[in-house]
């Protein structure tokens, strides 16, 4: 209303200009004239530097996160998984990368000869399942993680869901009909559960699949590291993780291990999923990796966590 | 001189201010306190909504308590004085090792998990000896001005050591160390967020909250805030890591 006055008369606008010239001049004084009048005590000018680190050995760690089928009343360290991505974290740069393996990968088992690369949770638990995975990229990770389907939607509900960047718009009949839109989208428990899960509206499947998870992941590390100074927040994630996660680590190192997660840095988060060729051995659909590239992947990875090319 | 403030809550306490540590009495922690204290008059006969257990004396016989069992130990050093809060005099910049006494007020934030009262107080006192003895080596002892300042970090695990030097400007005072010819201290608050498991605690997150004035060439108010992170180690409780923030208030 104002403005509207002044336009419609030049000396009114002028008083205003001056008016506000004047007032903008005093304001300045009194920020930056020592002992001025207009100091109020009520406003400090800050300035401030940050500084954060996080001690922890290995200084760059590896973590298997396995995502089990079991069904109630299995044992979800003797199932099959269905997701498997290899994490890994710089605890002194805060770089991240992730390196996924298709569930359905043909490889090696020590003392099982070939299968499905996810039927060595089954055949020897987790720490097969790691040295499967760990002969296949050359990285043996410090730790494995399993977790079903149930805990997985508990523990992202418990962090109050995710958003994930969802690069194109999928569906399921059963797992999610109405599907999900391309775009930033929100996941609950469950959302995030099928989009870590949905593999047969994917255009290239399992790989298309592993890539989601990797998305998933980072969802949960950007809410991690979002709510990280939140009083108590970390704490509580340590405890959910040890009501729903398998995992040898005691809850001293799950603490460290989750204020590590917590400083990644967003910016230096990589990620490829180990490709390969679709074949069928004694009738199963199964997924040919290129070993060579699981090997360049973790040859590039191993010191520094960060992957700069696919 | 330490005192531990701040009543031991399960969950976020509203009890003081969140870094300053100033008290917020609310009135449940009234009611608590006089059901407690047994006593009319909320803060003043009963005990304070803050205290980690430790039961206040009543202000005379505390007082005369206090002086009593002052000069004795006093005689060990030959000297007896009484200090109060109003009466203390006003802290003088330190110059050497003999820095004047700071408060550090001490409480619980959010404990996760079951943690028996007995256990926390003595948490609360290993993790404030930890950060004390941080903040001390780090900004308010001196001698100033110096070169640099050397040892800060006692009680951080050797990797948060490492990285805390490679921070040293801001997670001590070697940016202003040769500037200055000593610190005041004002204020010191620390927050505790505790992990329990099977009621023993095995992670907390140290809010800290300091603030000093330097004296010299560069005379300013400086703050540090920000969150210490400790787990028990074969050293006793160490931090692990940290993210703080520095600057001239």
């Amino acid at each position: 209303m104002r403005t509207v006055d002044a336009l419609r008369h030049p000396r009114s606008s002028r008083r205003w200009v001056r008016t506000l010239v004047v007032g903008l001049v005093l304001g300045v004084a009194g920020l930056v004239v020592p002992n001025s009048a207009v100091s109020s005590t009520d406003m400090a000018l800050v300035e401030l530097h940050r500084a954060s680190g996080v001690d922890l050995h290995p200084e760059v760690v590896w973590i298997l996160a396995v995502g089990s089928d079991a069904r109630p009343g299995e044992d979800m360290t003797r199932s099959r998984g269905d997701a498997l991505q290899l994490v890994g974290l710089d605890t002194r740069t805060g770089a991240a990368t992730s390196i996924g393996v298709p569930r359905d990968s043909w490889v090696d088992i020590p003392g099982h000869g070939h299968d499905k690369i996810n039927a060595s949770l089954y055949f020897g638990g987790p720490e097969l399942l790691g040295r499967t995975v760990g002969d296949l990229v050359g990285i043996h990770p410090d730790y494995v993680f399993v977790t079903r389907f149930k805990f997985f939607q508990a523990m992202v509900d418990d962090i109050g869901g995710i958003q994930v960047r969802n690069p194109v718009a999928f569906d399921d009949v059963n797992l999610k009909p109405k599907g999900f839109r391309r775009g930033l989208i929100h996941l609950n428990g469950y959302d995030a559960m099928a989009f870590s899960r949905i593999r047969h509206n994917l255009l290239r499947g399992d790989f298309d699949r592993s890539a989601n998870q990797q998305r998933v992941l980072r969802g949960i590390q950007a809410r991690v590291r979002a709510r990280a100074d939140r009083p108590g927040f970390l704490e509580k994630g340590v405890l959910s993780v040890m009501a729903h996660l398998y995992t040898n680590l005691s809850p001293v190192e799950l603490f460290r291990l989750a204020h590590v997660v917590a400083h990644v840095d967003p910016r230096r988060i990589t990620g490829c999923v180990v490709q390969g060729g679709i074949g069928d051995i004694d009738g199963a659909s199964v997924v040919l990796p290129d070993v060579s590239m699981a090997r360049r992947l973790g040859d590039e990875a191993r010191t520094d966590a960060t992957i700069e090319h696919c | 001189m330490t005192q531990t403030a701040g009543r031991a809550r399960r969950r976020g306490g509203s009890g003081h201010d969140l870094w300053t540590g100033e008290p917020r009495v609310t009135s449940r922690s009234r009611h608590a306190a006089r059901r407690r204290g047994g006593r009319r008059g909320g803060r003043r006969g009963g005990r304070r909504a803050g205290d980690l257990g430790r039961r206040r004396p009543t202000p005379v016989r505390g007082l005369l308590a206090g002086v009593v069992l002052g000069c004795l130990l006093g005689g060990l050093l030959a000297a007896c004085s009484s200090r109060s809060g109003d009466s203390a005099p006003a802290p003088q910049p330190t110059t050497s090792a003999a820095r004047p006494l700071l408060t550090t007020h001490v409480r619980y934030g959010v404990v996760t998990g079951r943690l028996p009262h007995a256990a926390r107080q003595r948490l609360a006192d290993r993790v404030r000896r930890v950060v004390e003895g941080w903040t001390a080596a780090a900004y308010l002892d001196g001698p100033y001005p110096r070169r640099s300042v050397d040892g800060a970090f006692p009680g951080f695990t050797s990797g948060a050591r490492e990285r805390a030097l490679r921070d040293r400007r801001l997670m001590s005072n070697q940016d202003i160390a040769g500037r200055i010819d000593g610190v005041v201290p004002r204020r010191q608050g620390i927050v505790l967020d505790a992990l329990a498991v099977r009621a023993h605690a095995v992670g907390v997150t140290a809010r800290v909250y300091l603030r000093f004035h330097t004296t010299g060439h560069l005379a300013r108010d400086v703050r540090v805030k920000g969150r210490l992170f400790l787990t028990p180690t074969a050293h006793g409780w160490q931090v692990f890591g940290y993210d703080m923030t520095k600057g001239a208030v």
